[in-house]
């Protein structure tokens, strides 16, 4: 698993390879075999890696029942439920999916560095000056200001959604003991449903915003980091390179190490699963 | 008892569990327009003190609904101005029972209804106030059937049904 997980970080330095050489046009059929032929390797990896995890679910749970029928005598009829299905969920699906998918990003993050430190040694020479780090720094400026303006939107969406929904279940509760009165006063029943409307209205506008930023993210990143590829092959100085290079390593690792933070979760959200199976 | 149960106003008692709300339930589900039924706890809404009364309901219908709001005293928690401002304000107070049941009341006598069904509607009201209320409603024309245990009342109104 390992192995595999190193070969899909591997895949990084094709990557690297095609942006350095997208200068060059005539090299572009070569260059889309290869983003093709990454593409696939990385697809089968994945297939591979899920497929190793869950046979060996397979056989895992084979030997949990031998063990549960052999030595479990007095275990409850809920524990052996809860083992065989909420735990074996959660040690596979989270824990171990999870951990398979932060080692796939982290060799990819590896080996995408040792990637850059070629491009910059060898390929770029620049002499550093006051001006340009100056310009550099505006740059890296106008990158942040691009990450923090929808991570801004976001935590405004979020707050105002947690704030609906909790007006939300409130006007549901009014409609729950409403119901529980079974007396049909028309005033009543209007006003509760204008009020259920507009509350999942309001919520719905904000989870709707929370929704397309989280979803888009992703191709808000890759986009930015279209533009500086842009910046990169347009034949510049190599000032205009370095920071293309720099928006081009932010943009496109911005969505993997958004992507890592949510499998540690995942990992973490699995371990009680893993320590409860641990015991039986 | 069915012929009469809505001319003036009746109460109607009986032992706990006997079926008072189940029968009256059934009276005003059956009527909606003309019955307005005020269960034996009727929802609080989580928003303003004037929306749980005004259900955004246009204006009020009732010519006796100011006396019944000096009546019923809330002028210390609810501002009679906000209901010719139609305020829309949704800021939820919360309230003590017996000044719950006034807003429920208020709620009821906001619209006018030809017939009115009130359930246990005077717990934690003193006995003062349900007093000059209900010699206020004996002057309009509308209808009441009042469920209730409570002696009081009975003795204030003429028309009594036992329901076993």
């Amino acid at each position: 698993m390992l192995i595999l997980s190193i070969l899909s970080g591997v895949l990084a330095i094709p990557e690297i390879f095609i942006f350095v050489n997208l200068k060059n046009s005539a090299n572009y059929f070569n260059l889309a075999s290869i983003f093709i032929v990454k593409s696939m390797i990385s697809i089968l990896l994945v297939i591979m890696q899920n497929f190793i995890l869950f046979k060996f679910e397979e056989k895992f749970i084979k030997v949990l029942i031998i063990r549960l029928l052999k030595y479990k005598v007095n275990i409850s009829q809920g524990n052996i439920i809860k083992i065989l299905t909420i735990n074996l969920n959660s040690v596979f699906h989270s824990f171990g999916s999870g951990l398979i998918a932060l080692a796939n990003d982290i060799f990819f993050l590896i080996f995408y560095f040792i990637g850059l430190v070629y491009i910059t040694t060898e390929s770029l020479k620049i002499e550093l000056s006051i001006k340009i780090l100056i310009v550099i720094l505006i740059i890296i400026g106008t990158i942040l200001l691009l990450i923090y303006i929808p991570i801004r939107i976001l935590r405004i969406a979020s707050k105002n959604l947690n704030f609906g929904l909790n007006i939300y279940s409130n006007k549901i509760k009014d409609l729950a003991d409403f119901i529980t009165n079974k007396v049909n006063v028309i005033d009543e029943k209007k006003f509760i449903r204008s009020e259920i409307s507009e509350s999942f209205k309001y919520t719905n506008k904000f989870q709707i915003i929370q929704f397309s930023i989280m979803e888009s993210f992703k191709n808000y990143s890759e986009l930015i980091c279209g533009f500086f590829i842009l910046i990169y092959i347009y034949e510049g100085s190599d000032i205009l390179k370095v920071i293309a290079v720099i928006g081009v390593i932010i943009f496109r690792l911005l969505p993997i190490s958004i992507k890592i933070i949510s499998n540690i979760n995942r990992i973490l959200s699995g371990i009680p699963a893993l320590r409860q199976l641990n015991e039986f | 008892m069915n012929s009469n149960i809505f001319k003036g106003i009746s109460t109607l008692t009986g032992p706990s569990g006997s079926g008072k709300s189940t029968y009256c339930r059934n009276i005003a589900n059956k009527n909606p327009k003309n019955v307005f039924m005020l269960p034996q706890d009727p929802v609080y809404l989580h928003t303003s003190i004037t929306r749980n009364i005004t259900l955004d309901r246009p204006r009020i219908s009732f010519d006796y609904f100011k006396a019944i709001f000096d009546i019923l005293e809330c002028e210390s928690y609810i501002d009679y101005l906000t209901f010719e401002r139609q305020s829309t304000t949704n800021k939820y107070v919360s309230l003590s029972g017996g000044q719950k049941r006034r807003i429920f009341l208020l709620r009821a006598f906001y619209k006018k209804y030809d017939n009115y069904i009130l359930d246990e509607s005077f717990v934690g009201i003193p006995n003062s106030i349900i007093e000059n209320f209900l010699e206020l409603i004996l002057q309009t024309k509308i209808n009441m059937l009042i469920i209730t245990h409570d002696e009081n009342i009975i003795k204030i109104i003429n028309n009594n049904y036992i329901y076993e």
